[in-house]
């Protein structure tokens, strides 16, 4: 995008998400947001979606989201906080609409592979599947928690939920997958 | 229990070490591209609402005048001037 003023000296992101909502089109400000936050949208829709080309749809629908709902942040949080919690609920109404159609295509596969996953897959290919038994926002909480290193305070602005029901709901999660996979990391 | 809770680091810094891939080359652009869309379409129908509540005011407004003149034979402009 053109850059018409330089990101350097522009204010602070709540600063410039007022301005962006002045803009009548994606302007200089909006421009300047995105380039601040394309990282982290990024690497959060990544994290949440796992494969590139579900992360890039998701990362851009994130920013249009931002674009159109920019006249709605009231500046009652931290700007990234609310960029941050728009990119984790567009991943997870994606991750829903693109489970149900996997979930048919897997299940028409599934007939074709063999019964039993060799136990040399362990748990780092296993890793993925543990997750996949956990609610889908649960999912999302241990994936930033564990692989972004979230603090709870920032789950619990995320997620608009308490600091005790994060830890709560990620405690549960832990507990969830350890009984299921118990210690060997195959589903008992 | 004990046992549990220490294979959970194990399993969970896994996450962490899973590599983030560069975001893709031409992101801004198709992030502008699909931004320059939804306004578009956003606008468009703007206008097709708000034109479309402008076209039909209009069009009732016409037909009212249209319904007074069959019945008093004088047009509303006609009765504004009088008064």
């Amino acid at each position: 995008m053109d850059t018409l003023l330089d990101v350097s000296e522009l204010p602070n992101d709540e600063q410039l998400a007022t301005e962006a909502a002045r803009e009548g089109s994606d302007g200089p400000a909006f421009t300047a947001l995105v380039e601040r936050f394309r990282d982290r949208v990024w690497r959060i829709c990544f994290r949440l979606l796992g494969q590139e080309d579900d992360a890039q749809d998701a990362a851009q629908e994130v920013f249009v989201r931002l674009f159109m709902q920019r006249a709605s942040f009231r500046g009652d949080s931290k700007y990234a906080t609310w960029v941050h919690a728009v990119a984790v609920r567009t991943c997870l109404s994606l991750r829903r609409s693109r489970g149900r159609r996997r979930h048919y295509e897997s299940a028409a596969g599934a007939e074709k592979r063999p019964a039993q996953q060799p136990a040399s897959a362990g748990l780092q290919l296993d890793l993925a599947s543990m997750l996949e038994t956990l609610d889908e926002e649960d999912r999302a909480m241990v994936i930033l928690k564990y692989a972004e290193g979230y603090s709870f305070e920032e789950l619990a602005s995320i997620f608009g939920l308490s600091i005790s029901a994060c830890k709560m709901r990620v405690s549960r999660a832990r507990e969830k997958v350890q009984r299921k996979f118990g210690g060997s990391g195959e589903q008992s | 229990m004990n046992t549990e809770h220490d294979m959970d680091p194990d399993w969970f810094q896994q996450l962490a070490e899973v590599d983030v891939p560069p975001v893709p080359a031409h992101f801004d652009h198709e992030v502008r591209r699909r931004v320059n869309n939804a306004l578009l379409a956003v606008q468009l129908i703007e206008l097709a609402t708000k034109g479309f509540l402008y076209a039909c005011g209009e069009f009732s407004r016409a037909l009212v005048d249209l319904l007074t003149f069959s019945v008093s034979g004088k047009f509303s402009s006609d009765r504004r001037k009088r008064h």
